[in-house]
Order: structure tokens, then sequence, then C-alpha cells
């Protein structure tokens, strides 16, 4: 699914150029459910834009589904984004003037589907993560739990390969972050959907089925023995 | 990969599994989409653009009225010239003073000028004095008698409805013609026929004799308008009013060039009346100079449109600015979810466009105003150019395009990992 050899990524500061990646290598496979944890400012964030192909790396390979990042035009990684990259942000990044169903069925919007289309979806993605009874409501008129939900109905809508969530739950109390997480777990167990969560909390990383962490521009697997316990957790739910 | 054998419930998308294939054919649906949100984010916009708009409304306002006046003035002096006819010649006395004395014309010269000057077919004189027009204590018209000679509504192709003409037999007789306006006020007053009414001129009692067809305004003299006049003899208005001929109009013989015609009357006028100074006029030159003065107004008004276009571009381009440093999140969530450089350019100038769209609405509207106001000021019919409308909403596009493509450009040049960084 995914796929990142020995990514370095540096940044200029000044005369001075400061490593934030320094060869970070990770393979993603699909249904597989990874977490990345560490300090703030350790390049977690710099890790999750190169795999979104927001970024490209200084050097090293990023590859999503066989196709490698380098290689793609501007445009081409937009469209790589928009059929296989679902994402999830701290701060929900919804637009403010629209329905939850709009917001929902956007990403829709530039693979050019027809309105209908697009409601349909949209409005069956709402159903999938309890938002059933709030299709026309404004994030304002949202809890900020349920506004995360409509984001997480945002990345699923296009039906993506893998899920990037940066922090999800950061912003969100701890039940409701919990049920963030729940719904990643099916995401990845029902539907085999990769999904990758940059997290600070210990609770969600160890519901995650490897657990690895950033320190210094360099990724540690810590935990694989993890994933037995979230595949049982998942399984007893 | 396959995920449908992990028995997802979805099945997985055509347009997901063909990323890329099929997304430039549907860019008419996108494009719709577009339009909605511009039309959504427009009406917060609307408020603080209302100042940038303001240029905008003036500068199509401006090309409204520029076009219509043009084109108004266009038919209108084509239609003077079709009926005047390209064989008259106008003749206006200047003001000149001997020995404390103004001069006038006077009857003879203008009845004396067809024996007088083979080029002339026949000639006429007119001239207005100001009073009240009453029937039955109601004042009517535009508070002008004229007084005509007996070959005026010939040649200024004045159609009598009924009744008869005043001729120069009547003298000083306080007979009139009414105009089909005043002749139909006269009725509304209670009478039957306007023919036989007397209407009080000058303070005396005048009879109706006549009444003239509805006719459109004439470019004689003052600008005439036939319905709301009443024509007296020429003589009565000169007695009763105190006023001298300063204004006459000949024809030219058939097969006579209007400009010989014009140089024959203006040598007569310089061998007999040495001392009163006249300007000769040919219909050409009369007809040319309304035009100039309708290019006057195109030009004055192309001005205007063309600074506050660019002074309302300017703003719209600023608003647009801000609008994009304001939105940054939501462009760089649109970039990630997959937006491409040109999707985002494409919202930003339908935007931009819809903006300046909604000023040159408002802007047609003033400027067809402003058309009517220009039109009645200076007494020519009005109407609605529809090429004017169409002129002014695809100028108000264009400059919603024109102005939008800068700060558009500078939305998609946006980095979306800087534009999401809260």
């Amino acid at each position: 699914m995914l796929r990142l050899r020995r990514v370095h990524k540096s940044y200029r500061l000044g005369p001075v150029s400061v490593d934030v990646l320094s060869g970070v290598s990770l393979t993603v496979r699909e249904g597989e459910l990874v977490s990345i944890m560490g300090p703030s400012g350790c390049g977690k964030s710099t890790l999750m834009n190169i795999a979104g192909l927001l970024d490209r790396p200084s050097s090293g390979a990023c590859l999503l589904r066989g196709r490698d990042a380098a290689e793609m035009s501007d445009d081409e990684r937009a469209e790589m984004r928009n059929a296989h990259i679902g994402f999830v942000f701290q701060s929900f990044h919804l637009l403010p003037r629209l329905t939850a169903a709009r917001n929902a069925g956007l990403p829709l919007v530039y693979r050019g589907l027809s309105e209908a289309a697009i409601r349909k979806r949209a409005r069956e993605a709402l159903d999938r993560v309890g938002m059933a009874d709030r299709h026309e409501h404004l994030p304002s008129q949202l809890s900020g739990g349920q506004q995360q939900r409509v984001a997480v109905a945002r990345a699923l809508v296009g039906e993506p390969a893998m899920v990037l969530a940066d922090e999800p739950t950061g912003a969100l109390d701890p039940a409701t972050g919990d049920e963030i997480m729940t719904m990643f777990e099916t995401l990845s167990a029902a539907q085999g959907v990769a999904v990758v969560v940059v997290t600070h909390s210990a609770e969600v990383a160890a519901r995650s089925h490897r657990q690895t962490s950033m320190e210094q521009g360099v990724l540690v697997e810590t935990g694989p023995e993890a994933a037995s316990t979230g595949a049982a957790a998942a399984a007893a739910r | 990969m396959s995920r449908s054998d992990r028995g997802s419930p979805v099945p997985p998308d055509p347009h997901r599994l063909a990323a890329g294939a099929g997304r430039g054919t549907a860019s008419a649906a996108r494009l719709r989409f577009n339009a909605g949100e511009a039309a959504a984010s427009l009406r917060s916009m609307l408020a603080r653009s209302a100042l940038a708009l303001v240029g905008i409304v003036v500068g199509i306002g401006a090309v409204i009225a520029m076009v219509s006046t043009g084109e108004i003035v266009k038919e209108e002096s084509l239609r003077q010239f079709r009926e005047l006819g390209t064989d008259i010649v106008r003749i206006q006395r200047q003001f000149a003073r001997v020995r404390g004395r103004v001069l006038e014309m006077n009857l003879a010269d203008v009845n004396g000028l067809a024996s007088a000057v083979p080029a002339i077919e026949s000639a006429a004189a007119a001239v207005d004095a100001n009073t009240r027009i009453r029937y039955r204590g109601q004042v009517l018209g535009q508070n002008i008698a004229f007084g005509v000679t007996g070959g005026f509504f010939r040649l200024s192709k004045l159609p009598l409805a009924e009744g008869r003409l005043v001729s120069d037999l009547d003298r000083h007789r306080f007979y009139c013609v009414a105009g089909a306006g005043i002749a139909r006020a006269i009725r509304d007053a209670g009478a039957v026929s306007a023919l036989g009414e007397r209407v009080r001129v000058f303070g005396r009692l005048c009879t109706v004799v006549g009444v003239l067809e509805s006719v459109p305004p004439l470019a004689f003299g003052r600008q005439l308008v036939p319905d709301e006049a009443v024509f007296m003899p020429i003589e009565a208005v000169m007695r009763a009013g105190g006023v001298g001929i300063r204004d006459a109009v000949a024809q030219a013989r058939g097969g006579v060039e209007p400009e010989v015609a014009r140089r024959a009357v203006e040598a007569h006028f310089g061998r007999v009346r040495p001392n009163l100074r006249v300007s000769v006029t040919t219909a050409g030159q009369l007809i040319a100079r309304m035009r100039s003065q309708g290019q006057l107004f195109t030009l004055l008004l192309g001005a205007i449109a063309s600074i506050s276009l660019i002074v309302g571009g300017v703003g719209v381009m600023n608003v647009m600015l801000m609008s994009v440093r304001e939105r940054r999140a939501e462009i760089g969530l649109r970039r990630a979810i997959g937006a491409r450089r040109g999707d985002v350019r494409q919202q930003f100038v339908i935007e931009s466009a819809a903006l300046c769209l909604s000023g040159g609405v408002l802007g047609v509207a003033l400027g067809v105003a402003v058309a009517w106001g220009v039109c009645r000021f200076a007494g020519w019919p009005f109407s609605v150019s529809t090429t004017a409308i169409m002129v002014g909403v695809a100028v108000a596009t264009a400059v919603g395009v024109f102005f939008g493509l800068y700060p558009a450009h500078r939305a998609s040049r946006l980095d979306p990992i800087e534009a999401l960084r809260n």
C-alpha cells in the first residue's frame, strides 16, 4: 500500500540546513492500523505530508500503490490524493459555510461526479459515522466530536485505500476520541483500509496493530506485540 | 490489490480504480459546483466589496449609457434626416445691433426668398413667444406659442388631422392650429372636439381652427414638440409677443444641391440685408452637429466607464486577495483532498466574475436610468438597447475574470502544507 524508503527531508533555515527526517523507512499494508508517536517537532507531520503526497522528500522514495510519488506531476499527485487517500486533521478543517453533507461530499466534487451522486454518497458516508440525523447541519451547529465524525465521513466518502490521521483525537475528550478510534479499527478490519494515526496518546496508540515512535528524525517500531491486543480489542467489539 | 474480496459492503468505486481517467469529461459538473460555491461565498463577500462594486456599478452604468445614447443618437439623426428631407436649409439670424436696435429678419425677407433666389423653391418662418396657454382655467402645453407662415406646415411635414391650417391671410387674427396632445387635453377637459373651442393666449381668446396629427419632435428652432404646441399666424404672434423672426427654413428647388442652395441664400442676404448677419445651414450640417454632440456624450461616458472599471477592478482584485488570504485553510484543505491547481484557480476566477457580475447588474439598471435621463434632457425618444445590456454584462464578466486572474493564481500557488498549518 504505502512504502517509504530511506526518506530524508531537510529544510533550509538561512545558511544552515536542518534535517527533519533522516532516513525513515515504513511499510503500511492494506488493513493495517499503524500509530506514530513522538514529541512535538520530531517530524511526524512532515512524514505524514510526504506519505500524503503533499510534500516531496529531499531524498529517498515514497511509493503509493506501487507508484513513485517523485515521478508524478502536481496534478497527478492531486488526483492520487483524491482517489486513494483520506485525510483527518486535529482541527477537523471543515468548511464553515457548507452543511455536513456538502463537507462530506467535497472530495467527490474533484472527481467530477454529478451533484446527485455526490449527495447520495455523502449521505451514506455520514450514516456510516453515525451522523445520519445531522446531514443539513453547519459545522458551527455541531460539537467537536460530531465535526470530527463529519471529517471522517469526508475521508471515507471516496473509498480511499489509506487514511492518514494527524492527531485525530487531539482536540476531543477521551470518550469521543475513543469512538473515532473505533471507527478507524472498523475501517481497517472490515474494509481493508490502511490507517496511519499520529498521536500523543498512549491509549490511542495501544489500539493500533503496530506502534511506532519517531525520535530525532528516525522511526522506531516500539510495539509489534500490540498488534494482537489491537486485533483482540477489535474482535471483542 | 482488491478489497472487495474482504467483504467490503461497498463495491469498489470505478472512479477510484481509474484515477485520472474521465476526470476531464466531468469538468462541467465541477464548473457547476464551483459556481454554486461562488454564490455562497459571494454573499459573505458582498458586504465588504460594496466599495469596490461602486466602481463596477458606475463603470457598467456608463457603458450602458454610452452604448444606448450612441444608438439612440444615431437612430434619431437618421430619422430626422429622413423626415426633414435633405433639401432643407435653415436660416438663423445672428445677434447684431445697429444703432442700439437689434436687427431681425422680417416677413418680406422670408416670403420674397423663393422669387429672389432661383435655387429656392419655397421658404417659411416660425417665431415663438412665451405665454401661458389656458383652457377653462387649465394650463396646456409648453408655455410657448408658435407663429408660423403658411408654408411652415408643408416644409416641416406636419399633417393636418381635421379643420384647416392657419394661413398668411389670417394676418393678426387669433386663430390657431393645435397639436395632437393639446387637442386631446381640450377634449379631456370636457369639449366634444377641439375645433371651434377657444383657448386663452397672450391674455386673449384664440379659436382652434385645426388639429394636427400626432408626430415625433422636430429639430427645428428650439426643440419643437408639435404635439404640445399651438401654431398661430406669424403676424399675430410677432405683434402680441413682440418678437422678430430669428428662424426660417427654405427648400431647395428639385435637383439643386443643398450646399448650392445654402450659398445662394447666404449671398442673397448679404446683398439685400448687409447689416443683418445670418447663418445658413443645410439639413446635413444640422444632423452632423447633432451627431458630434452625441459623440461628445459617448466620449465622456467612455472615459468615465474606463476609469471606473479600472478602479472597480482593482478594488475587486483587492477583495479577492483578501479573500484568498482569509481562506488559506480552505484552499489547503481543498488541495489536500484532491483539488488541482486549476480547480482552485477556476474557483476564484468564478467568484471574482460573479462578484463583478452582481455589480454589473446594478450598473445595467443605473445605465438605463442615465440613458433615459440623457434622452429626456436632449429631447430624443428613449428606448432600451439590448445590445447595451449585453455589452454591459459581458464587460462586467470580463473585468471580473481579468482582475480575478492574479488573486486566483496566488491561491493556486499556495503550498497546501503551509495553508493548512494553523
